[in-house]
């Protein structure tokens, strides 16, 4: 196995489409080429040729996600996801679904702070319906007002679901509108119920034009197809659909935070909770890398400083957790713990607090280190095991970094983190005066 | 110690008939192309069984630099003996609480020094050790599983420790209703049989289990005869045969193999009837409906994927596209099987407001009496079908699914034929197949009808469904 990276962008002289872009990586492990290509209409498109099995992952992903909202039409980004499967000129309401599945294909989507992302995974003998079909929805999204009406009751018992019915999803909800008071993130991905209520399909109708474009998307498909051939079906029935103005930036940067926040969340319940978050970097830090190392030696497994302390040796929690997602703009980096049966959550903030002190007081053990990158290289290849995966990947960093050749470089970034940069790290970000805190009111026992 | 080979099958995935990748006419009408017929045959594999009864299955894929493996123990919670709930879940944890001279620390340290996971677990049907690891460290990673199988300590202090967070765990369950709706659901269903009851147990069933039971469950059921591994990566067979020898020597076989499990017989909860989880506050209601149904190694296995997916499962389902996609009633309704080796359980799972609870279960009534009243139509019929048979693959795409599907089909009593003619099995299967299937198992007036909801704001809408039982949400144990 080769334990190098390479980091090679050459240009292959394929003669159907000159000028074409490759990315190769064969570096921890996992080979794969990538070509890369770009149509008149600013459509970016990613294609990874993997004939191991014989089927295809083809996944668009949109830069459009909740952090481009405003109040008034919170949700609309997740909204228009769900709407994407009700119907275009083509194909009409129910078809999109029914068409696949008949063909032997299942497609979903999500919808993140940052991004908006759409898939299909199917048999490779139907490539080309499936270049039909999703390029049919951005072309011409109907948008059938009947449909809008039902779809939105589908996204209210959605968010009945993972929020106003559950613990975490109203915790979260708490902490990041505690947390951003300008900042976009500040907001649910599935938008606030009012919101909700109120949407209509001009909402819809422009917000689609603005940000479902050509020049706003990615293209990537992985698996068992013909490069020149895919390239040559994505012109065929990609090429008509225009491309727009570029949507506004966003402008708005959260303002530094200058003293402790604190807040509670009163709800019928068992345990006693905490979430705990500081501001941290956006993804193009380089302050990332160190984070995702000490979030590993942080919460990598039952070895590592959260399980050891809270749920091993003080047996204070059922479980507890760090979590830093990778975003466009500054993040989170949040602590979560879940107490046992009558302990108060201030037990689990206090043992937070100590783990983070003896880091910034003592850093990490070289053991540590290197376990955690251990950890990150073997989950790393995890997630390349199959054509979806690899696919997913590609586009989750073209959306995030601007080029998904930050895949080819990560471990290497990692391998480079010392025990003097987490130590850096968590001094600068885990500060009392940066911190917002959550905690978990049970309603029997206020009663 | 000897082994044998028993069987080498050869050939890779292969194309029975690549049709033309461009050439299919497309547009609505299009799907009769439909899913090629593609000959699944599972990646060439070695089959070996060690002079204790334990059987290997090895198979060497090359893409990525990791490997999976997985030891399939036939003996899970149904196997535990009556009013020691939770002890097979507590049983498998403790193996990796300390063993072979190794405290609970060292072995999360060792295991995740290198970057790799084990865990484990206990279904009703069997105990599961799974493990994956960068290729080079598959000796380590299967010494580290041969410790913790052969030689766990059982301490007195792990045995605490564990039954403590096993027992908030339960207490925790009440906060997520989802979850306690489904876990209620299948008590309702087993009626006192094994399958209904919860994989964790009760708090009473935990805090009864001492070092004896967790011992006595270990020595009876922790042996190789009857066990299945399947180890799938970039390896050497040769060497990791090898590597499994070495670690898994000393594993004595023991006298008896899987435990019997009473039969779960249909017919167990006759008549209809509705039990209520009041949850004041809630604003949505989980909703379950179902009754006993046919096990893992019914003949009529085909015909109930193929009628289970008609109904309720992909995002053209008839409970979806009546309850979410035509009245905005969900965010998900669909049908599930489960299903284990001696019985199982159907059962219809949505969630809507708490002011349309009513419609939602009438409408999912109407749509189980659909079913069974009328044969399923051509074009819908071919549609399921296609959908299932085209994501089969995906089924196997990874190390740790072909280590999954190797171990299970053993366990059941399958051969992989049943992965190669799995497509052909799912096509065959006719309208008259799902109607007679539906009308067997897809319970209509012999049900249970399980309700979370805030009671309160609800009643009205609940009352005509049958004789219904209101239970607290926080007097459910």
């Amino acid at each position: 196995m080769k334990r190098t990276v390479l980091i090679t962008a050459l240009i292959l002289s394929l003669p159907l489409v000159p000028g074409l872009l490759a990315g190769e990586f064969d570096g921890a492990g996992v080979k794969f080429e990538v070509t890369e290509a770009k149509l008149d209409n600013g459509l970016k498109i990613l294609l990874v040729e993997d004939h191991s099995v014989p089927v295809i992952s083809y996944y668009t992903f949109f830069r459009v996600g909740a952090r481009n909202e405003r109040p008034g039409i919170t949700g609309i980004s997740h909204f228009l996801e769900h709407m994407m499967f009700n119907g275009a000129e083509k194909y009409g309401p129910k078809e999109f679904d029914r068409i696949l599945e008949s063909n032997g294909g299942y497609s979903n989507a999500f919808t993140s702070k940052d991004m908006t992302a759409y898939y299909e995974d199917f048999a490779s003998d139907i490539l080309e319906l499936a270049v039909d079909l999703d390029s049919d929805r951005l072309r011409s999204l109907a948008l059938d007002p009947k449909y809008i009406v039902s779809e939105m009751g589908v996204v209210q018992e959605e968010r009945r679901l993972s929020i106003d019915n559950s613990i975490q999803g109203r915790m979260f909800e708490e902490l990041y509108s505690l947390a951003f008071m300008a900042h976009p993130y500040s907001w649910p991905v599935l938008g606030w119920m009012s919101d909700l209520d109120e949407m209509g399909r001009e909402d819809c109708v422009e917000y689609f034009r603005t940000y479902y474009a050509p020049n706003n998307a990615v293209l990537i498909v992985s698996g068992d197809f013909e490069t020149d051939q895919a390239l040559d079906l994505i012109h065929l029935y990609y090429d008509d659909v225009p491309a727009q103005d570029p949507p506004e930036p966003v402008r708005t940067r959260e303002p530094e935070q200058k003293g402790e926040r604190r807040s509670q969340v009163h709800m019928p319940g068992e345990l006693q909770e905490v979430l705990i978050g500081y501001h941290g970097p956006e993804v193009k830090s380089d302050d990332v890398y160190a984070l995702d190392v000490l979030q590993q030696v942080l919460d990598g497994g039952e070895s590592c400083r959260l399980y050891r302390s809270l749920v091993r040796e003080l047996e204070i929690a059922v479980y507890s957790y760090a979590y830093f997602p990778w975003r466009i703009d500054p993040e989170l980096f949040v602590f979560g713990v879940k107490m046992k049966p009558g302990i108060c959550a201030s037990e689990g903030e206090k043992a937070v607090y100590a783990v983070i002190d003896s880091i910034v007081r003592c850093g990490v053990t070289d053991e540590e280190l290197k376990k955690a990158k251990n950890k990150l290289e073997a989950d790393f290849l995890r997630s390349m095991q199959t054509v979806n995966g690899k696919a997913y990947k590609i586009g989750r960093y073209e959306i995030l970094f601007g080029d998904y050749h930050e895949i080819f470089r990560v471990q290497d970034r990692y391998r480079a983190v010392t025990s003097d940069d987490i130590k850096a790290v968590a001094e600068k970000y885990f500060k009392p005066d940066n911190r917002n805190v959550v905690t978990l009111v049970l309603e029997k026992e206020e009663s | 110690m000897k082994y044998k080979i028993i069987t080498v099958i050869a050939m890779l995935l292969i194309l029975a008939q690549p049709s033309g990748l461009f050439s299919a006419g497309l547009g609505a009408g299009a799907s009769s192309s439909g899913v090629k017929h593609l000959a699944m045959k599972l990646p060439e594999y070695e089959e070996a069984v060690l002079d204790n009864g334990l059987r290997i299955f090895i198979i060497e894929t090359e893409e990525v630099s990791l490997v999976s493996f997985r030891l399939l123990i036939p003996n899970g919670s149904a196997a535990e003996p009556a009013g020691q709930g939770g002890l097979a879940s507590i049983t498998a944890s403790l193996c990796m609480k300390g063993a072979a001279g190794m405290s609970a620390e060292e072995i999360s340290e060792a295991v995740e020094g290198i970057g790799g996971e084990l865990d484990v677990g206990a279904t009703h049907d069997y105990t599961v050790f799974t493990g994956s690891f960068i290729s080079r460290d598959l000796s380590a990673g299967l010494d580290l599983l041969a410790k913790v199988v052969l030689s766990p300590d059982f301490s007195e202090d792990e045995i605490e420790r564990e039954k403590r967070i096993v027992e908030a765990s339960i207490q925790g369950i009440k906060e997520d209703p989802y979850d306690l709706a489904s876990r209620e659901f299948h008590r309702i269903l087993g009626c006192g049989h094994p399958y209904g009851e919860p994989q964790d147990g009760t708090l009473e069933s935990v805090s009864g289990i001492t070092r004896k039971e967790v011992k006595k469950f270990y020595v009876r059921n922790y042996r190789p005869n009857g066990a299945i591994m399947a180890i799938v990566g970039d390896v050497n067979t040769e060497r990791a045969l090898r590597a499994v020898m070495k670690s898994f020597e000393g594993w004595e076989r023991g006298p008896e193999g899987a435990a019997k499990v009473e039969s779960l017989e249909m017919g167990r909860c006759p008549g209809r009837k509705v039990v209520v989880i009041d949850k004041p506050g809630a604003t949505q209601s989980q909703i379950r409906i179902g009754n006993i149904s046919a096990g893992r190694n019914t003949p009529d296995f085909f015909p109930l994927v193929v009628a289970n997916g008609v109904l309720g499962g992909g995002f053209t389902s008839r409970l979806m596209d009546e309850i979410r996609v035509n009245r905005g009633l969900s965010y998900g309704a669909r049908s599930r099987l489960s299903q284990y080796r001696s019985g199982g359980f159907f059962g219809v799972v949505t969630f809507t407001k708490n002011e349309t609870l009513r419609e939602t279960i009438d409408v999912a009534f109407a749509e189980l009496e659909k079913i069974r009243d009328t044969e399923v139509g051509e074009e819908e019929l071919r549609k399921s079908e296609k959908y299932i048979s085209g994501l089969f693959p995906f089924e196997l795409e990874t190390n740790s699914d072909l280590a999954r599907w190797m171990t299970n089909l053993a366990f059941y009593g399958l051969t992989p034929d049943f992965i190669e003619g799995y497509r052909e099995r799912v096509s065959v299967v006719s309208s008259e197949d799902v109607q007679r299937v539906a009308r067997k198992y897809f319970w209509v007036e012999d049900c249970r009808i399980l309700v979370l909801t805030d009671y309160e704001k609800t009643k009205d809408q609940i009352e005509g469904l049958g004789p219904v039982t209101v239970v607290k949400v926080d007097e459910v144990e």
